[in-house]
């Protein structure tokens, strides 16, 4: 790959002269056409900016420009509407340059950093060599000594099951499988992809949780306590953290190995589960007593008098002494007036609901309702809305609230 | 076999398919094509359950079981009751998934409870609970 721009443009001259005209120049637009096309291969986008030779197609050159901008998501303003400025300001072709030379700078880092590392870890590790280390770990596990060399597969897989027999009658329970069915091929497939997909899930709950853990000790060398101890946390701490990673081990095999025993859930609370600290028995010395015992909570203050039966009707023509006199009415009452006539058969008098038609009156036995003769001010109101039977109530609503407060 | 250790055994001949196979049987687990796969199986299994430690922690468990009889300090979900959280074509997928999932469970706790013991570890350290009762007012 060429690294470096060989054009004209690299004498300072013809730099000036081409800056002064572009983006008209063919030299400029050539630069321009080489910083897109390299930027363009290393991202893998798909276009890039052509050169022009004629100033006259500089329409097409500045919609290729701005194109590629908007692809390549360029966060300028300035030079994101290339077609309206048509890059006649000098300031704003420098800019275009500076910024194109910079993300080119910056990819090349990146691509060269990223050929430098070793292709991803994840890939599975080759089955055939993994065997052999399976095999070891069987062995192992099972306390053989290192096996002649030579060994047949017959002779080795008899003594293993052999010891395998032998332990399977020391453990007390065997867990069963957790798989019941068995899969066809198309099926482990999508198992396979569930994994992977779930693998991914998990090391980043994983990562996050590690991050978290960071942060929280980072945050504990805050305290005052801690600057001194700087060195004795992060002894601790570090011997920790070494053996946390984020990596998951989860594969088919975990899988067919799963017994029963996974369904089992262990309380977090409490037992192995709960990581138990000194910090936990501390207790805090007296304090003043602050109640909120439910056994000796007051009675709360009545908010409302309980429904009354009428003991008069008002007398029909009563006017305001009407109101004064309806004062001795429970609120029960009250409610049901200012929520609309509709509900006259829960009042206990047949006098008033014949009486609840005419306004005046609603309005006056509404005043009644606020508590009598203080009130009375308010019964005014409600009578104000002389012949909307409705407004008498709302009225009487309104007063009922005034009352209470 | 690639690795020195067993670099005569070829894992391909039928005598070793045949060893992998009945080990597997006789270790109850369930049956993959992959006779390599059900070797990794068998590593696990035997590791989890036969070693001498998982030997030792399974009888002192059942010791635990028996002693405490009604009070166990944990529960078991039936396999069918596990939400797994996303749908598959088919109920065999479905059940493998829902292993699945339960295991990364699993080994999230497993790091969430040493993320729990680094905490505390440090805390212990670094803890220093101070209150001041006379702070505490009744009213304002």
């Amino acid at each position: 790959m060429c690294f470096r721009y060989e054009g004209p443009l690299r004498q300072q001259e013809v730099f000036t002269q081409a800056l002064e005209v572009s983006p008209a120049s063919p030299e400029f637009t050539k630069l321009i056409e080489w910083l897109t096309t390299k930027l363009a291969s290393l991202t893998g986008l798909d276009d890039h900016v052509c050169a022009i030779s004629d100033p006259a197609d500089t329409e097409s050159f500045l919609m290729e420009l701005s194109g590629f901008l908007r692809e390549y998501g360029c966060p300028y303003r300035s030079l994101n509407d290339v077609l309206e400025t048509r890059l006649a300001d000098r300031t704003d072709r420098l800019h275009l340059l500076d910024y194109l030379m910079t993300e080119l700078e910056a990819v090349r880092m990146n691509t060269a950093n990223k050929t430098s590392e070793t292709p991803a870890p994840v890939t599975t590790i080759s089955p055939v060599s993994d065997s052999a280390e399976d095999l070891k770990a069987i062995l192992i596990d099972l306390s053989f000594p290192k096996p002649p060399e030579g060994i047949t597969a017959f002779q080795l897989f008899t003594k293993v099951e052999k010891k395998v027999n032998e332990l399977l009658g020391q453990l007390p329970v065997m867990s069963k499988p957790l798989l019941c069915t068995t899969l066809s091929e198309e099926q482990w497939q999508s198992v396979n992809f569930i994994n992977s997909a779930l693998n991914q899930e998990y090391v980043c709950r994983k990562t996050m949780v590690l991050k978290r853990l960071d942060v929280t000790i980072q945050s504990f060398k805050w305290s005052d306590k801690a600057k001194h101890k700087a060195d004795h946390i992060a002894k601790v701490y570090q011997s920790r953290r070494q053996h946390l990673s984020p990596h998951v081990s989860i594969e088919i095999a975990s899988l067919l190995a799963a017994r029963e025993d996974l369904l089992e859930i262990e309380k977090t609370s409490s037992g192995e589960g709960r990581a138990k600290c000194d910090i936990n028995r501390f207790k805090i010395g007296e304090v003043p007593d602050r109640g909120g015992r439910v056994t000796v909570l007051d009675q709360p203050p009545v908010e409302m008098p309980g429904f009354r039966k009428r003991q008069a009707g008002p007398p029909q023509s009563a006017g305001r002494g009407g109101g004064g006199r309806g004062g001795g009415r429970g609120r029960g009452d009250r409610v049901q007036g200012g929520w609309g006539e509709a509900k006259q058969q829960f009042r206990g008098d047949t006098g008033w609901s014949s009486n609840a038609g005419t306004s005046h009156q609603a309005g006056n036995a509404a005043s009644g309702f606020f508590g009598g003769d203080q009130q009375s001010g308010y019964s005014g109101h409600g009578g104000y809305d002389d012949g909307r039977p409705r407004s008498g109530g709302r009225g009487g609503r309104r007063g009922g609230r005034g009352g209470r407060w | 076999m690639s690795c020195s250790v067993f670099h005569w055994l070829t894992v391909d001949s039928a005598d070793f398919k045949v060893g992998v196979t009945s080990l597997a049987k006789l270790l109850q687990i369930p049956s993959h094509p992959d006779h390599l796969l059900l070797l990794k199986t068998i590593s696990i299994v035997i590791k989890e359950r036969l070693s001498s430690g998982a030997i030792e922690k399974a009888k002192v468990k059942q010791a635990k079981a028996t002693s405490q009889g009604s009070k166990p300090s944990s529960v078991s979900i039936p396999l069918s009751k596990v939400t797994l959280g996303f749908s598959t074509d088919d109920e065999g997928t479905a059940e493998a998934a829902k292993i699945l999932r339960l295991l990364h469970i699993h080994d999230l706790r497993e790091l969430q409870d040493a993320v729990n013991q680094a905490i505390v570890a440090v805390q212990q350290i670094t803890a220093n609970p101070k209150t001041d009762t006379k702070l505490g007012k009744v009213g304002r």
